[in-house]
């Protein structure tokens, strides 16, 4: 009788299709839309600019050429600077007062052979007058590359002056100058680093437009909920009565409609899946590339919302509350467990209970199978 | 024979039924007659083990024997077809639900020619009598009937009735609730429950039922003679 139940059950989803469908597809493309666009609908699109620095230098001479490529390569400036190279210190004063740059480093033509020399020579940076946090900031990086540089040259320079009290030969002080220099080219340079980039997103592991991707995925599935609702309301309870007396209890009939629910929310998942897959490999920004895991882990999902349906289909209520009941209960699971605003956004005294929402390992699962 | 023994249900304090005996035998038909929450549906689902009695028992005989129960709400799935329905509730095999037995029910009942249809296109008539041969394809020994007849044109309860009055002759045994007096037409027995208490209005041969309508009222309010035996042909309303 189990299985003419579950059978049955299945049948009265297929006239549940069409409505499926067409609220998958609605649903679908206004999620779509909003991921797409999450990051300036949500959240302002605040990345900080560079900073304009324009660097004053003859790259002409061997050193000079090596020293501009140099800094300019060093992930410190990198990260945080536009370089732009000037031709005197004049046009680099008239373009700070334009504000056409925020920073102008003065770099003599010798200071690699200076560097090496042991000898100190000052590098001159001029800021704008109204120096902002990101003036302030790039004055840190070249405080702080400066200190790096000093020591090295300082390091340099007491090896040359070892190898001097030595009294080593002229060619093996030679010898010594020159495993100096490339160590200091090989080992300081490349290690002034001194910021990394490391991106930081409010929603955890995973970018903006991830993360709300496969929240989409989870409210869509979510809110299909409601229409199953009919299958789990619109029973007579002759009905309900007559599976009694079959020997069919409300658990094991709740387990039918479970089952049933879940089959058919995991085959519309596998569906939408596939159909974004596919679409994003049609469109230029690649959204959503294809993972295998993603296949299997909808499974869980889908029954866990299935779950969630069952549970609020059981209440006696008619199915307008029925419904709304499981609207609000979804909007708030969702909500306490980070699927519409991110963890780290949620108010203090929701982070401690946030783990407790299975909306928030639903959307971890999913994103750690999607991305 | 079918016996139920000293019956007692309350809901709460208030008490329901109150030391209901009654049996039936093979071939007889047992109405039961009350006012609307006199207790006639509580007591069929005490029957048919739908609800659990406070006390009493009930009891084949024989020892063994088949109850099927068919409430005075379709027990249908609006949406499903017919054939749905029907291969829902049949315990044979798939292959074996046209067999002649069944195939007989269908063409007796007139199932037959709606099949196919979505049970929510079909009229309240055809509904009861899907629901009556889903309820008969349980070969049921003793039939309960809660409201058989509700809200039925005539067509549709004569032809109900004529299936039944068949089947009682080929040794079925029904017990059913009802208000309608057509109804009592294929009942041996009638009982009536008022208060929580049964008490026999008669026992008799099928056909014989109450004729006036203050007659019918009496019964329902148990003022007559419990050996009263109504005439047949008269006045009937």
């Amino acid at each position: 009788m189990f299985i003419r139940l579950i059978r049955t059950d299945f049948k009265r989803i297929r006239y549940l299709l069409l409505p499926l469908f067409l609220c998958t597809a609605v649903l679908g493309a206004s999620f779509a839309a909003l991921a797409a666009f999450t990051e300036k609908v949500i959240y302002q699109d605040s990345s900080p600019e560079p900073v304009r620095v324009g660097v004053v230098m003859s790259i002409d001479s061997e050193y000079g050429k090596l020293a501009y490529h140099f800094v300019t390569e060093m992930e410190s400036y990198q990260n945080t600077c536009e370089f732009v190279t000037l031709e005197s210190e004049e046009a680099g004063r008239e373009m700070l007062q334009k504000e056409q740059l925020q920073a102008v480093i003065v770099v003599p033509d010798n200071i690699l052979s200076d560097i090496i020399d042991g000898t100190n020579t000052p590098v001159t940076v001029l800021y704008r007058e109204d120096g902002s946090l990101e003036t302030y900031a790039a004055n840190e990086v070249f405080v702080s590359t400066s200190s790096m540089l000093g020591t090295s040259q300082a390091a340099i320079y007491t090896a040359l002056k070892l190898g001097r009290n030595l009294e080593l030969s002229p060619d093996l002080q030679a010898r010594v100058n020159t495993e100096v220099n490339t160590l200091f080219f090989n080992y300081v340079l490349t290690r002034t680093a001194l910021f990394d980039k490391t991106e930081v997103h409010a929603t955890g592991l995973y970018p903006v437009r991830d993360f709300y991707i496969a929240a989409g995925f989870l409210l869509l599935l979510s809110m299909l909920g409601i229409l199953f609702l009919s299958l789990l309301k619109n029973n007579a309870a002759a009905y309900i009565k007559k599976l009694k007396l079959s020997g069919i209890s409300a658990v094991q009939a709740g387990i039918s409609q479970w089952l049933t629910i879940t089959a058919t929310l995991y085959g519309i998942y596998l569906l939408l899946y596939t159909v974004a897959v596919i679409v994003s490999s049609a469109v230029s920004t690649h959204f959503l590339s294809f993972h295998t895991m993603a296949l299997p882990a909808g499974l869980p999902v889908c029954a866990c919302i299935a779950l969630i349906t069952v549970l609020i289909g059981k209440i006696p209520v008619s199915q307008a509350a029925a419904s709304m009941i499981l609207l609000i209960v979804v909007f708030l699971l969702a909500y306490t467990g980070g699927c519409l605003v991110p963890e780290a956004l949620l108010p203090a005294f929701l982070k401690p209970v946030c783990t407790y929402s299975p909306y928030y390992h639903m959307i971890q699962l999913l994103c750690n199978s999607m991305f | 024979m079918f016996r139920a023994e000293s019956i007692y249900k309350s809901y709460g304090k208030k008490q329901i039924l109150t030391d209901v005996s009654l049996s039936v035998t093979k071939g007889t038909c047992l109405g039961l007659l009350g006012l609307n929450g006199s207790g006639k549906s509580t007591l069929l689902n005490i029957l048919a083990g739908c609800i659990r009695a406070d006390a009493g028992r009930c009891y084949f005989e024989n020892g063994k024997g088949k109850i099927a129960f068919l409430p005075q709400e379709n027990p249908l799935i609006e949406e499903l077809t017919c054939m749905d329905n029907i291969r829902l509730w049949y315990r044979g095999k798939r292959k074996d639900i046209f067999h002649e037995k069944n195939k007989t029910l269908f063409t007796a009942l007139g199932v037959d020619a709606f099949i196919n249809e979505r049970v929510k296109n079909l009229s309240g008539g055809m509904k009861k009598r899907l629901s009556l041969a889903i309820t008969m394809m349980e070969e049921p020994d003793l039939l309960l009937l809660d409201e058989p007849l509700a809200a039925l044109d005539l067509l549709c309860k004569n032809g109900i009735l004529t299936f039944l009055k068949k089947w009682l002759t080929e040794g079925g045994s029904i017990i059913l609730a009802t208000h309608e007096t057509a109804a009592l037409d294929i009942c041996t027995d009638i009982y009536s429950l008022h208060n929580g208490i049964v008490t026999p209005v008669f026992t008799g041969k099928q056909g014989t039922r109450p004729c006036r309508e203050q007659e019918y009222m009496d019964i329902l309010l148990q003022k007559q003679e419990n050996s009263y035996v109504y005439p047949t042909d008269q006045n009937r309303f």
